[in-house]
This record gives C-alpha cells, sequence and structure tokens, in this order.
C-alpha cells in the first residue's frame, strides 16, 4: 500500500489574468465542459486548477500523466458539494482518494490524497 | 405591426421548413419555424416561472446561434424586453447595464467568465434545450401585445462613458422591416449567413429578420475560419457584412489569383466585367470565382461603416450586388439603401418609403419617420441633445432626430454622407475636413493596414490635423509627402504617429475608437513612432510573464529565467495555438527550454487548427463517402444481407433478442454501443434490429483494424456493414472520426459503436475508452447500451472463420440520454456500468 498526496497553491488575480488573456484556448485547454458548467466563478476554476496540479503532482510519476493531460483528470462536484477526482484511467491501481479545496481573497488551493494498491 | 406575427405566421404556414441552422459541436442543430416558435413559447413559459414581470429586462450575453433567436423571440412573445449585448462587453459595463434595467436574468455563454452581479439569475446559452425542457409551451398564455410597445433595448457603444439604451418599440422595427421589403424583395428561395452579431441592430434586421419574415433560412457561422466552407457547402445567396470583411475578401481573392499566376487575368476579366451592364453576363464571365462561393451567392448589404468606392466597384465587378444602405440603431436602423433597381456607387442609397430627411445648414442628417426611437433609457438629457425640440412627440408631429453625421442628397435623390459630425476637422480657412476622405487615401497605400486622422487641439487655439498609421511603416515620411499631394492643400496631414500596438481599438462593427485613439495621443507628449521591440514569440512572452522584452533572447529559459509556471505555460500554450493555429505540446516544455528551443517546436509542428482546443491529429482526415448512404447502396445492402448473409448465419446460429419493445419509440438516429466479443457481433447486432433501423444504421470500424490489417475485404464489410473509419487509439485522429459521426447522424443515420474499443479476449468487460463517454454528450442523440454473447462461442475473439454452431443472444439495454453539461468521464463509467449489468 502507498499513499501518495499532492497540494498546490493558485493566485487568483494571476489565474483570471491568464483566462482573459488566454480566451476559450485556454479555458478549453484546461477544463471540460462539465466543469465549466458547474464553475460560476473564476475563484471556483482557480480552485480546480490547483487541484488538477496537485494530482499531477501525487500521482505524475505513477500515472505517467504528463504536461497537458489536464482533462484526463475531472473535479466534479457531488450534490453535498464536496468536490470528487474522476480519473478516466488507472481506477483500478488507486484503492481511495480525496480532494479538498479551499479559496481566500486572493490564493485558491488544493489537496489530494490517494492510496494506491 | 407586433414583430411576433412574423414568428406566428411562418409556425403556421410552413411550419417544417428550415429556419435556422449552426453547426454546434459535432452535430448540425436545425430548426424549423415550427421548432422556433415552440421553444420561443417554452422560453416565455420559463421566463415567467423566474418571476419576471411585463415588461422585464432580459439580458442576452450569449454570440449569434439558434438559441439566441428563441431567447429573443421568446422574451418579445411573453412581453418581457430583451436587451442584446455585445459578447465582448466588460463586467462593468454589464452590471451598469444590469443596475440601469433593473434586470433579473442574463443568458450568457459557456465560458464567459467574469463576474456577474450577484443578483442576476445566469443561465447558459448553450444549454437551452435542457433549461427549457421541463416548461411546457402549452402552458403558454400570450400577453396582449401593442405595437407601440417596447419591444427591445439595443444598448450602443459606450465602453467609455455610460452605455445608451435605445427604445425600439415594435412599430419602429416592423415599420423599418416593410419598407426595406417594398425595396429589397427577399424570396425564400434565398439562403441567407449569418457573420455579424446578433446583439447589432444591422445583423438582427437585415440578416435576421428579414429573412425570417420571408422564409428565407438562416445559417450562422459557427467560426470565421469555415465562412468559405459554409458559403460553398449550404449555397449561400446573401449576407450582410461589413466593410472590413469585404476588404478582407477580396484581398484574398486577388492574394489566390497572384498565387496561381492568374493576377493579370483576374485584372482584365474584372475591367470587361465592370463595363458590362448586365448582371448576368458579369456572372457568366466570372463563374470560376463566384462558383468558390457555391454559385447562388448574389447579394451583400454593407452597413456599419464607410465603404470605399474602389472595393465597392471590384465586387460589383463580381457579379455581386453589392448594396450599401445607412442608418443608426435610433432609426430602426435602415435611413437609406441601395437597391437592386436603384443604385449609385459611392452613395448610400434612396431614402427608404415612410423616412423623411432633411439636411440642416451645417450639413447634418436629419430623419424623421416611425422608424425614430423612442428615446435613451432612463437618459432624458442625452435624449434632448439628439433632437431638435424636446424629444420625440407624437402629439405635434414627430421632431427630427439628428445622425451626427453630415451628408447630401443629390437631384435623384440619392444620399451620399460626408463623415462624423464631431469627427469633422476644421482647416485653416474654415473649410470642413472629414477624416475619412483622408484615411481612404492613407489607406490605399499597401503599407498601411489601416490609419485613423483625428484632429489634434494645438496651443494658440489651432488644430492639427494628424494622422496614425497602423502597420509595419518603414518610412511614414514618404507616406505622408506622398498622400498630401493628392489632398487639397487645407486637407494636408500636419502630423504623424505609428499605432504602437497590433491593432487599433475597435468597436463592434470594426469601426476604429476615434476617441480612444486621440487619448492615447493626448498622453504621450511627443507622438514618436515606437517601433514594435522583439519577436511577436518574445512579446508574447513578455506580455504573459510581465518580463521586459529587451531582456527575452533566444537563449533564455522560458521556465525557469522568466518564471513561466504551469499556469503561464497552458496559457502560452493555448495562445499558440490560437494565434498561429499550431500545436505546441505542453510536456516538451521543461526547465531546460529556450525560447529558441520553442521555436523550434512551433516550427516542426503540424499545422491545423483545434478550435476547441483539442489535441491535434498527424494524420488527414478520412473523405465523407456519400455512396454508401445512397438508395442503391442501401437496396443492394439490404437485399444482400436478407437473402443471403442473414440465412447463412442462422445455419451456425440461433438469435434470441431481448429488449426489442425498448427500441419501439426510441427518437432516431440513436447511437447503440454493444460490447464486443467477436467479429459476428455486428451481423447479429444488425440481424436483431428492426427493418427501420437496420435500413439507416453505420458502423464504426477501428481504422488499423479494418483498413491496415484486413484492408483486402475492407471494401465489403463498408458496403455491407455500411463501415467508416473511426480511430480509436489517442494519437490517431479522433476529431475527424468524431465529424464524420456527427455528419451520419445529421443525415439521420444512427450508428453502432463499440466503446470497449477492442475485443475482449476474457468475455469481461473492458474499461470503455474515454471517447464513449464524448459521444454520449457531443452527438445528441439517444445511447442505447446493448449485450450481445454467445457469438464468441462461435467465431472466438481475433479469428475469422466460424467454429461450431450455437445460440447467440442480443439484448437492448434501455436508452439513455445525456445532457451537454454532463461530464465525459462520468457518462463513460455510467455506460460501463450499465453494460456490465446486462
Amino acid at each position: 500500500m502507498d499513499i501518495k498526496v499532492g497540494c498546490d497553491l493558485v493566485h487568483i488575480g494571476h489565474f483570471k489574468q491568464s483566462m482573459k488573456r488566454g480566451g476559450r484556448g485556454f479555458l478549453y485547454k484546461i477544463f471540460t465542459q462539465a466543469e465549466l458548467a458547474g464553475a460560476s466563478k473564476p475563484e471556483n476554476l482557480a480552485g480546480i486548477f490547483a487541484a488538477k496540479e496537485a494530482v499531477i503532482k501525487a500521482l505524475g510519476k505513477v500515472l505517467k500523466l504528463k504536461a497537458g493531460d489536464w482533462k484526463k483528470i475531472e473535479i466534479i462536484k457531488k450534490r453535498n458539494g464536496r468536490p470528487e477526482v474522476q480519473l478516466h484511467e488507472f481506477n483500478d491501481k488507486i484503492l481511495s482518494r480525496d480532494v479538498s479545496i479551499s479559496h481566500d481573497k486572493e490564493y485558491a488551493m488544493a489537496v489530494v490524497v490517494f492510496i494506491l494498491t | 405591426m407586433v414583430l411576433t406575427n412574423i414568428l406566428e405566421k411562418n409556425a403556421k404556414e410552413h411550419g417544417n421548413r428550415t429556419a435556422l441552422v449552426m453547426k454546434m459541436g459535432y452535430r448540425t442543430v436545425s430548426l424549423s419555424y415550427g421548432d422556433v416558435y415552440e421553444w420561443s413559447k417554452r422560453v416565455a413559459v420559463f421566463l415567467e416561472r423566474q418571476g419576471l414581470q411585463r415588461e422585464d429586462k432580459v439580458l442576452l450575453l450569449a454570440p449569434n446561434s439558434p438559441y439566441w433567436i428563441c431567447l429573443w423571440w421568446g422574451s418579445i412573445l411573453g412581453g418581457y424586453v430583451p436587451v442584446p449585448l455585445n459578447i465582448q462587453s466588460t463586467s462593468e459595463l454589464v452590471r451598469k447595464i444590469a443596475e440601469q434595467t433593473g434586470a433579473k436574468v442574463v443568458f450568457k455563454y459557456l465560458h464567459y467568465k467574469q463576474p456577474l452581479p450577484s443578483n442576476l439569475s445566469v443561465f447558459d446559452a448553450e444549454f437551452l434545450n435542457e433549461i427549457v425542457s421541463k416548461s411546457e409551451g402549452a402552458n403558454f398564455r400570450k400577453p396582449p401585445i401593442k405595437e407601440k410597445d417596447v419591444a427591445e433595448l439595443m444598448y450602443t457603444s459606450g465602453t467609455t462613458g455610460d452605455p445608451k439604451g435605445v427604445i425600439l418599440t415594435h412599430k419602429n422595427i416592423s415599420s423599418n422591416l416593410e419598407a426595406i421589403l417594398k425595396i429589397a424583395p427577399i424570396a425564400e428561395t434565398d439562403k441567407f449567413l449569418s457573420i455579424l452579431p446578433l446583439s447589432h441592430i444591422f445583423e438582427q434586421v437585415i440578416g435576421f429578420l428579414l429573412p425570417y419574415a420571408k422564409g428565407a433560412p438562416i445559417v450562422y457561422a459557427h467560426s470565421p475560419a469555415a465562412i468559405r466552407d459554409l458559403l460553398r457547402e449550404h449555397r449561400i445567396t446573401t449576407m450582410a457584412a461589413v466593410p472590413e470583411f469585404l476588404r478582407v475578401v477580396m484581398m484574398k481573392i486577388e492574394a489566390q489569383a497572384q498565387e496561381g499566376g492568374k493576377k493579370k487575368m483576374l485584372e482584365i476579366l474584372m475591367k470587361i466585367s465592370g463595363a458590362m451592364k448586365l448582371k448576368l453576363l458579369q456572372r457568366i464571365l466570372m463563374r470560376p470565382i463566384l462558383k468558390k462561393f457555391g454559385g447562388r451567392f448574389h447579394t451583400v448589404i454593407s452597413g456599419g461603416a464607410p465603404l470605399d468606392p474602389e472595393l465597392e466597384k471590384k465586387w460589383n465587378a463580381l457579379g455581386v450586388y453589392l448594396l450599401q444602405g445607412y442608418g443608426l440603431t435610433e432609426t430602426s436602423p435602415v435611413v437609406s439603401s441601395n437597391s437592386y433597381e436603384d443604385q449609385r456607387v459611392g452613395s448610400v442609397g434612396k431614402i427608404l418609403p415612410g423616412v423623411e430627411v432633411k439636411i440642416a445648414p451645417d450639413g447634418e442628417i436629419l430623419v424623421k419617420g416611425a422608424n425614430i426611437f423612442q428615446g435613451y433609457f432612463q437618459n432624458k438629457e442625452k435624449t434632448k441633445e439628439v433632437f431638435i425640440a424636446d424629444g420625440p412627440s407624437t402629439a405635434l408631429g414627430a421632431s427630427w432626430f439628428k445622425t451626427g453625421d453630415i451628408g447630401e442628397l443629390d437631384k435623384e435623390g440619392f444620399l451620399y454622407l460626408k463623415g462624423r459630425k464631431k469627427y469633422m476637422i476644421k482647416g485653416p480657412g474654415a473649410q470642413n475636413v472629414y477624416p475619412e476622405d483622408i484615411e481612404l487615401e492613407l489607406n490605399k497605400i499597401p503599407e498601411v493596414k489601416d490609419s485613423c486622422v483625428v484632429g489634434v487641439e494645438k496651443s494658440g487655439g489651432q488644430v492639427e490635423i494628424h494622422a496614425v498609421l497602423l502597420g509595419d511603416i518603414k518610412d511614414p515620411e514618404k507616406i505622408i509627402t506622398r498622400v498630401n499631394k493628392k489632398l487639397s492643400s487645407y486637407q494636408n496631414i500636419a502630423g504623424w504617429s505609428i499605432w504602437p500596438r497590433e491593432d487599433f481599438p475597435r468597436s463592434a462593427t470594426r469601426k476604429v475608437k476615434k476617441e480612444e485613439v486621440l487619448r492615447w495621443l493626448k498622453a504621450s507628449k511627443i507622438p514618436t513612432p515606437p517601433t514594435l521591440v522583439g519577436t511577436p514569440l518574445t512579446r508574447l512572452l513578455s506580455e504573459i510573464t510581465g518580463h521586459d522584452v529587451s531582456g527575452i533572447s533566444q537563449k533564455t529559459k522560458i521556465v525557469s529565467e522568466l518564471n513561466l509556471d504551469s499556469l503561464l505555460r497552458v496559457e502560452l500554450v493555448s495562445r499558440i495555438e490560437e494565434g498561429l493555429g499550431i500545436t505546441v505540446d505542453e510536456a516538451k516544455i521543461s526547465s531546460e527550454t529556450t525560447v529558441l528551443d520553442l521555436e523550434e517546436m512551433i516550427k516542426k509542428s503540424p499545422d491545423g487548427r483545434s478550435p476547441v482546443g483539442r489535441q491535434e491529429p498527424t494524420q488527414k482526415a478520412p473523405p465523407f463517402k456519400n455512396w454508401p448512404l445512397t438508395r442503391r447502396a442501401s437496396l443492394g445492402r439490404m437485399l444482400t444481407q436478407i437473402l443471403i448473409i442473414f440465412p447463412l448465419a442462422r445455419i451456425f446460429a440461433k438469435l434470441k433478442i431481448e429488449g426489442k419493445d425498448r427500441l419501439e419509440n426510441l427518437p432516431l438516429p440513436a447511437i447503440f454501443m454493444p460490447n464486443h466479443v467477436s467479429f459476428l457481433d455486428s451481423l447479429f447486432l444488425l440481424m436483431a434490429l428492426p427493418l427501420k433501423i437496420r435500413r439507416k444504421i453505420a458502423f464504426a470500424a477501428a481504422e488499423d483494424v479494418l483498413y491496415e490489417q484486413y484492408k483486402n475485404i475492407a471494401w465489403l464489410v463498408e458496403l455491407f456493414f455500411n463501415a467508416f473509419p473511426f480511430p480509436r487509439h489517442e494519437h490517431e485522429n479522433i476529431k475527424a472520426g468524431l465529424e464524420y459521426m456527427g455528419r451520419l447522424l445529421d443525415k439521420n443515420w444512427s450508428i453502432a459503436v463499440y466503446p470497449e474499443g477492442k475485443m475482449s479476449m476474457t468475455r469481461e468487460l473492458l474499461p470503455l475508452k474515454r471517447g464513449a463517454g464524448l459521444v454520449g454528450v457531443e452527438m445528441d442523440s439517444y445511447i442505447v447500451p446493448v449485450k450481445i454473447s454467445g457469438t464468441a462461442d462461435i467465431m472466438p475473439a481475433g479469428k475469422i472463420m466460424p467454429r461450431k454452431g450455437g445460440q447467440v443472444s442480443v439484448k437492448f439495454g434501455k436508452p439513455i440520454k445525456f445532457k451537454k453539461s454532463d461530464s465525459y468521464i462520468e457518462v463513460t463509467r455510467k455506460l460501463e456500468g450499465v453494460l456490465k449489468e446486462l
């Protein structure tokens, strides 16, 4: 059994700037349609981005996830408001997972934990 | 006339005819007049449920689409007032407008993520069909609407200063529409292409209401890059355009002729054609070019900005009717227009019937008529300023509206525009100098991409005529001297500068925002022409990372030295993609990557535009084959199946079908997703399907298996199973496969695709490919999971000869329809679960 953890901090102001300058292409590169539909503010998206980064940090080597594979990770909000990490591959290697996202005025952060077989 | 009459009349008279078409994602959305009416009713019911009252404002902040139209009609139908906004509006502007109008609801588009006032209910226009699916059109009760009621609120320019809301009534717009129809007969066989934003009155009336009223279908361009193909594919006859667009297209035509070595010939042809009087003859002469536009293209209506007469002549020489018109949002909008009967190059046409025009002593164009707006929303002051008298009054006869444009009428009644009153500069001897005239001359110089001439006040009260140039100008002085020779002495340019950015600030109709240019001029003390430093790439890097351009060299390491973190890396890559249409692999950018490395990556990368930001293919897209879909091929296929193949199959196996009743009321086309254990699966699936579906179904075949491993019998499989190539590996051209599938569905063919992506050797369901979720969400069709068992006993996985006989069972699961807002990954998992359970 192996535990992998990852975390990331995103400056919301920088994120908003990149969003404005990068436009459609930028958003569509990182987020899936479901994520875009579910996020009402840029802060939410910044939090989702932080979560994806955290996942890559935690599982990057194990899953051979590389930069650019943003949409292979999906952060879905469950009905009770809690976010959940969905991966489109390697789910059989993962016994358990959890993610937590938070944002304050300037920063968004995320922490993910995976328990692997 | 109340505008909704148009909506109802068309739904009643030809409800089945196609009204609006647009490619959205992989599918083409096509709404009939009946559909539009039905959806509009649902929107009205939906808005009522949101608690809207009569005359409440509905903000529309979405790009052109059939959904936009339904939202607009729906708002009006319900007695509410739509407020169309430009999609590039800043959140500050939206906030001001929301506050002023007291709007409770806004329909935006998916990737508008700017903050919106929290008291607004926000909906995404793309999901309209889901939003209104719960609203019953039958519950719609029509409110009493009169001609004099407010139809919509149009906000005109105003990113600086306060936005002004133009109040337009049903009578304003319908009177204009009726007048236009008198001089511009539109037939229902015409086909319009819509490229200008519907948030602008020009497109609304000319590109939407005009064809809609006459039953002529409208195609919405889903991307600028697709315009050429759309013109051809849909055989467009008419469109509304701005002079900028016409200029760019003409340039492309000439550039193409240049490339093919035919430039001289083109010039000669255009000259001959220009001298011809008959449009018919012109069209025969210019046929090769017109064919590129689909062959039926015959009319362009130009507006929004002044049209260069030279450009006008060129378009006319192509055999196309280029009709220039003039108007403002405040005049609903058309004041005058050229028509098929009456045309003068350089003029904006004769005054529309029912509209009165008078030229004021200072040359300003004054207008009176049923098309004049009711005033600016909650802004009596600004309203007073634009009327001669205290506002539009119907009691004493309508007042004259001041257009702010200077013009003159000739003896025959043709109107000619001289320029905008507020931009007019007084020459040294009090002559009227129109910057537009000077700009026209400047723009004729090839190096000058565009120009903006303004009057700059100097100390001593004198006004200097100053030209701001756009482009890669090496010797501005030479250009200015050259142009000054062509102008009258009082028009001479005294000062000049070069605009330091890639383009001027522009309005929705691409007009240069002169106030902003003037402000920039006043701010910079000495307008020294700063040349652009660095290369486009280093400038982009500088903008993104905040580092000074001069500090970035080819050896600079972009990650470590410029602090390019993962967020900025994504921005960089997506902007390179959007700007150059070239995909760069993010993963290849490491801490050692230098600017030079990046340049190499860009040079070597395959050229391909991915408008939705997906990964680009290394292979070409397979061409769409129409022949397997024809009646003859279908007939041949069905006969062979029934007479030969099926009976043969029955020798080897008995077929048991379960769940066939689930297919009875299945809306077609649908997508069947079976598990895969043997090559016989497709055959037995076909046998199990009811005739209605079997007649029109196509099978997705793994490109690498069918077309490479078994390419000798590929054509056979193509014919008898109507197979089409579908990629299943990440590096293959998945997008092309999806486009192919979308096209088949558009033609009403159902699809069968194996979501596992390959045959399971163990009879256990393999994890589904990510594409399964994508197909489920994007293809806008019902998905039918199918469980096939027994085929592996007869012909095991991978074999192509049957071993023995047996029993095959085909079980149809419950058809599922997914929402556009569903997550691909979740849908894939759901389908997996459903298939496992079967």
